[in-house]
């Protein structure tokens, strides 16, 4: 979860994305397993590793890329259906997240669904794990959180609360 | 910081002719004080101003009742409080000048030829807009107000608290109606009179 993924699409057009859940969808013979009683060791390595089990991401789309620009809106048409979604190496997920000043994070904020809190902590934390030794000093993260802090100050108990988790966060950087 | 009177030391976010003008401080709080002259451009007017008070305010004020550092992280709290604590003065403008346009711009000449005398400063009829930049005041435009020294008849009788800046009297001006000197006892009122 919070992980930046991305869909190649047509003519060099790319969708970005941030997957907001992850849901394992009932199973009915996992039902049947359980209800069993005793489950041997042998029984629920198979059902863990030589069985597929229909897994769904929810992604909140954050912009897009097209014509080697970066778009920080919603693109204006969906993916096509069966298109590969895959995740963003670092050199890719920095170059989307840093052009521009970051105003993709509102798609996050904006949205009701999934809480925004953790995604966003999730999101820096790779951000973080993605920043290479080149890139430093960090420059990305006081801006980030110039625009976050902008975005939700009018919400006292909501950016108190976001800022928590990010404390934590930076105590577990160094 | 030494503050150049060049810069902009806040921008103005409301207030009216009868109230004061707010004017939002862009530096700390301590590079300016009660009683300065501050200046204004906007449109084609500038104004001179007098700081009549300076406050602190909160966006919220949970955020000015708790300290951050004391929950958050050094960084994050010194980006909230930038973020959600900010001061503001409390400007009293006194007198507005016209000015014209900027001296670079197409329609100067044009105004110029309209207005080839320079103009004096006269009392406050109008207001500068919102977000107009104010910077403290500098020496020529103390002048403007005072006069200029010339070692005739424009002498210096002080200078200003914040910066220093000569503060003239024009005796021609002086004399021609009448004046009161009010001082409390023992600051001179009888010397400087002789």
């Amino acid at each position: 979860m919070g992980s930046l993924c991305v869909v190649d699409g047509q003519a060099n057009s790319k969708t970005y994305g941030l997957i907001a859940n992850i849901q394992v969808l009932d199973d009915g013979l996992v039902h049947q397993l359980v209800s069993e009683g005793r489950l041997k060791a042998e029984q629920r390595a198979d059902n863990r590793y030589n069985r597929n089990q229909p897994v769904e991401l929810a992604v909140i789309t954050l912009g897009f890329q097209a014509e080697g620009r970066f778009h920080h809106r919603l693109p204006g048409q969906v993916p096509l259906a069966l298109q590969t979604l895959r995740l963003c190496g670092a050199d890719e997920g920095f170059a989307f997240c840093s052009a521009g000043k970051f105003s993709y994070l509102r798609h996050i904020l904006s949205q009701t669904e999934f809480p925004d809190q953790e995604l966003i902590v999730a999101h820096i934390n790779q951000l973080n794990n993605w920043q290479p030794a080149q890139r430093d000093p960090k420059t990305w993260y006081p801006q980030l959180m110039e625009i976050l802090i902008r975005s939700l100050r009018s919400d006292y108990d909501r950016l108190t609360q976001l800022l928590d988790a990010l404390s934590d966060l930076e105590q577990s950087w160094n | 910081m030494e503050l150049s009177t060049q810069d902009s030391i806040g921008y103005v976010s409301g207030g009216g002719l009868e109230a004061n003008l707010q004017v939002r401080l862009t530096v700390p709080v301590g590079e300016v004080q009660e009683g300065a002259f501050v200046v204004t451009d906007s449109q084609n007017w500038r104004f001179y101003c007098l700081v009549t008070d300076i406050q602190l305010q909160a966006l919220d004020e949970r955020y000015a009742g708790e300290v951050s550092g004391a929950r958050f992280t050094p960084q994050l709290a010194a980006l909230l409080d930038k973020a959600t604590l900010f001061p503001t003065l409390a400007v009293m403008p006194v007198l507005m000048m016209e000015i014209g346009p900027d001296l670079n711009a197409p329609e100067y000449e044009a105004w110029r030829a309209l207005n080839p005398e320079d103009s004096q400063p006269s009392t406050v009829k109008t207001l500068p807009e919102h977000h107009s930049k104010v910077r403290l005041a500098a020496a020529e435009d103390i002048s403007k107000i005072f006069g200029a020294e010339n070692g005739k008849e424009i002498f210096r009788i002080g200078k200003t608290r914040e910066q220093g800046h000569p503060i003239c009297l024009n005796l021609k001006n002086f004399v021609q109606r009448s004046a009161g000197i009010f001082r409390y006892t023992g600051s001179g009122k009888s010397f400087w009179h002789a």
